[in-house]
């Protein structure tokens, strides 16, 4: 079971619906405040800018931006997805506008809105990942960083950190030591035991964890003989990994005291509620956004109705609830 | 707000394997240009999970109606050929960049298949707001049937050209053999169509100094700028780097993209 003590709950034991917005909705995840637990994954949002026309910031508990790195970075030629049952791989190869000109033409804009923004980060190197770090170290506006150790689609992109525990460590206490901000790390998927990484990221000093990112998938064209990306291989998400990622949360909830974000194929209230129920305190909606921009605000609704529906003083009493075995 | 419910006022069948839809969408009609285009839901479960883009192929902003004309292809288009008058589908757009407006230039207009839908939506338009421009028209296709709205075309008075690769109607060959009399700084191209037809088209604008848009196509997840699948290898100040076919795009100036 996981420690109820790191799920706060603001409306109290007694619960007082109503005092904290509509229903308690409100988490403070990592050290960071969010007004509802639905956040918008890293790569599936862009800087926050490109969906004003739908989507109102204000309705969300936060925004993950596209992973940024210390220099601009082109991405990988095209094809870079292709669709698959339930789902899609992607091989973008983490274009990115890098720091500077994310922190002078899109934090910004992002900073207008009352919602948390956290940066997701990488680098090539450790050393990259502490200049990313260093250089939104003290920057207002920005609430936290993501580590992304666990970008399938680059050489560099920070797997091997994902993918190997002492690396990831290292890594962690490194950046622990870079930035005065909460550290999220976002975990990979394409491991064996994803407890021991959930672990190792809590000893270094990690505030919170985030997963599952995309699980490495390929797809070959029987004509051409040639895989459908590019690259070869890419990252699969969609509905199709929502059983890995509700699975791997389960684990990962399980072997940490931190708290966990959950994703993986999210598209409705139900969808989160597995989530939640697994031992996430948030969640985060990706791929749903590219097929219905309004996933998010959406499922910040659902979510309430759900909470209001069910007479639950707060969404935070969701929090690994599971039942599992006999009762 | 770019999000509509659309009902389907009414549904045609076209030559060969094209259909085309008439959409009731009032705000999609009224905001769209030509050359954007438009992301479909063409299932309400999540296979396929992803959107479709189809270029306009008009749009009526009095009449509230917004029409795309697609090709059967594969199960998305097949899905989407099931749909009859009455139904609804989710439509989000418009969307990208359109064509540029290109005052007091006479108009070449190069399509090949689904590329020609897009270009008649400009030719319809320009139509109604200039109705002495000259515009020509070289349109292309594998057979007879990819020659679609060809009757519409010459119903609006442009000056139309086709070319078969089968030689089933018009000249046996491809939309390049017809184009080098319209070469030149005089007259501006509009082209959308396949890859390789897009880059003859632009080499051989480069080469004449004849200013060429193209309308390119490319594998795209959201079509709204946050999934950066839809890469387009471009030149720029930096060396090549890559351009999204959704915001930046779809149109591009020819010189620009690497092919």
């Amino acid at each position: 079971m996981p420690d109820p003590s790191k799920h706060t709950d603001p409306a109290g034991p007694a619960g007082l619906p109503g005092l904290a917005g509509p229903v308690g909705m409100n988490v403070d995840f990592a050290g960071v405040h969010l007004k509802n637990p639905v956040l918008v994954a890293s790569g599936t949002f862009g800087y926050g800018s490109e969906l004003s026309q739908e989507v109102d910031l204000n309705a969300l508990g936060g925004v993950i931006t596209k992973g940024i790195s210390l220099r601009p970075r082109p991405g990988n030629p095209p094809p870079r997805i292709v669709e698959t049952p339930s789902g899609m791989l992607n091989a973008i190869g983490l274009q990115n506008v890098g720091l500077e000109a994310f922190l002078n033409e899109k934090l910004p804009y992002l900073r207008r809105f009352d919602t948390r923004v956290i940066v997701n980060i990488f680098g090539e190197s450790v050393d990259e990942y502490r200049a990313v770090a260093s250089g939104l170290a003290g920057v207002a506006g920005v609430d936290a960083l993501e580590v992304n150790v666990s970008c399938p689609n680059v050489k560099s992109g920070g797997i091997e950190f994902g993918t190997d525990v002492a690396q990831l460590k290292g890594l962690v206490s490194v950046l622990k030591g870079s930035t005065d901000k909460p550290l999220i790390v976002k975990l990979s998927p394409n491991v064996g035991r994803i407890a021991d990484f959930a672990r190792a990221a809590e000893d270094a000093g990690a505030d919170g964890i985030s997963l599952i990112n995309t699980v490495i998938g390929m797809s070959i064209d029987p004509r051409t003989r040639r895989p459908r990306l590019a690259n070869g291989t890419g990252g699969l998400s969609g509905p199709a990994i929502r059983p890995i990622a509700v699975r791997m949360v389960w684990e990962a909830a399980r072997a940490v005291k931190i708290p966990v974000l959950g994703m993986g194929g999210i598209l409705t209230a139900d969808d989160a509620l597995e989530f939640f129920l697994a031992g996430a305190s948030a969640v985060a909606v990706g791929t749903a956004t590219f097929v219905n921009p309004r996933a998010a605000p959406d499922l910040v609704e659902g979510l309430s109705r759900f909470v209001a529906r069910e007479n639950l003083p707060h969404i935070s009493r969701l929090v690994g609830g599971v039942i599992t075995g006999n009762a | 707000m770019r999000t509509h419910r659309a009902k389907i006022r009414e549904r045609r069948d076209r030559t060969g394997p094209y259909r085309s839809l008439v959409l009731d969408a009032p705000a999609l009609a009224e905001a769209a240009r030509p050359g954007q285009f438009v992301m479909v839901r063409v299932s309400e479960t999540t296979d396929p999970l992803l959107r479709r883009p189809f270029s306009l192929f008009r749009a009526d902003g009095p009449a509230g109606t917004a029409d795309i004309l697609f090709r059967i292809m594969g199960r998305g288009t097949s899905m989407l050929d099931l749909l009859r008058a009455g139904d609804a589908i989710d439509v989000v757009g418009p969307l990208g960049r359109p064509f540029p407006s290109l005052p007091g230039q006479e108009i070449v207009l190069v399509g090949g298949g689904v590329g020609i839908p897009p270009l008649f939506f400009y030719a319809e338009t320009l139509r109604r707001l200039e109705p002495a421009r000259t515009v020509h028209v070289i349109m292309g296709g594998r057979t007879d049937g990819d020659l679609v709205v060809r009757e519409e075309f010459e119903r609006l008075g442009t000056l139309v050209q086709a070319s078969t690769d089968d030689g089933s109607a018009g000249h046996a060959g491809v939309v390049t053999d017809l184009l080098q009399p319209f070469l030149g700084p005089a007259r501006a191209i509009l082209a959308c169509g396949p890859a390789p037809m897009l880059r003859a088209v632009s080499e051989m604008a480069a080469r004449s100094n004849t200013p060429c848009w193209v309308s390119v196509e490319e594998r795209m997840a959201c079509g709204l700028g946050v999934c950066m699948g839809c890469a387009v290898p471009v030149r720029s100040d930096h060396g090549p780097s890559y351009r999204l076919a959704c915001t930046d795009g779809p149109v591009f100036e020819a010189r620009e993209v690497l092919w």
